[in-house]
């Protein structure tokens, strides 16, 4: 029930409203990808659950992972954790009170994009062609 | 969330820098395995010391991402919807930590 005291309450600019920087998209991607480890987390405790108690479920779920749907899923997971770690150390820097002045906010901005593109890279690289192997 | 802003926001911050490292290890380790046979999966986590990180990582994995969808939730929803999302975040927070202790605690324990 929205009453008129509980409506008239400030709402969070929405997310349309924002002229594109790289701060601005770092901050909805953090989100996002904060979003997307939940989902993830759900499907890991699905992959533990299996390993404990199903082997038919458990292999179902390693053929999945190894589909192109499966790496899609992984790969998604694997890039928001990377990102969500590197974009988390930047507000962990911000909440010191240092980091704020616009260019260095910019940069490591585009920086936490970079950085988690290569690592997730790497971490993908490694887990599929260890699995070919 | 009434009235819990400051101790959310301080868990938010301890969780976080808590998960630092057992993120890392969970990339290594868990993309290691991605495509293991399920003896080998569970042989590996078996050995206490990847139970304990495995549990901890979930654990207060899911504690950070609970405090963060509530952050959302009051960011973006004003509604009466906002008690539901809350109580599923809740029960979905629960749901996962208990889930991921029993499974493990089977692993670990069945032989």
């Amino acid at each position: 029930m929205a009453t008129s005291a509980q409506s008239s309450r400030p709402l969070s600019p929405h997310l349309q409203i924002w002229r594109f920087t790289a701060t601005m998209a770092a901050s909805i991607t953090h989100r996002g990808a904060g979003l997307v480890l939940y989902g993830g987390s759900m499907l890991i405790a699905l992959w533990l659950y299996a390993l404990a108690f199903s082997p038919a479920l458990y292999a179902g779920v390693a053929g999945f992972v190894k589909g192109p749907i499966g790496f899609v899923i992984v790969a998604g997971y694997v890039w928001s954790l990377c990102f969500h770690l590197m974009n988390g150390l930047r507000h962990l820097y911000w909440d010191s009170g240092r980091g704020f002045a616009l260019n260095t906010a910019r940069m490591t901005a585009w920086l936490v994009y970079i950085a988690s593109f290569i690592a997730a890279a790497i971490v993908l690289w490694a887990g599929y062609s260890a699995m070919g192997a | 969330m009434a009235h819990k802003g400051t101790s959310a926001f301080i868990m938010q911050r301890a969780t976080a820098a808590v998960l630092i490292p057992l993120a890392i290890w969970f990339l290594v380790a868990v993309v290691s395995h991605l495509g293991a046979d399920y003896e080998a999966a569970r042989a590996w986590l078996a050995r206490p010391l990847n139970a304990g990180l495995m549990a901890l990582f979930v654990i207060i994995g899911a504690w950070h991402m609970r405090i963060g969808f509530e952050e959302i939730i009051a960011d973006y929803i004003h509604s009466s919807v906002r008690k539901t999302l809350s109580a599923l975040n809740w029960l979905i927070t629960i749901s996962i930590i208990a889930g991921v202790l029993w499974a493990v605690y089977n692993i670990s324990f069945a032989g």
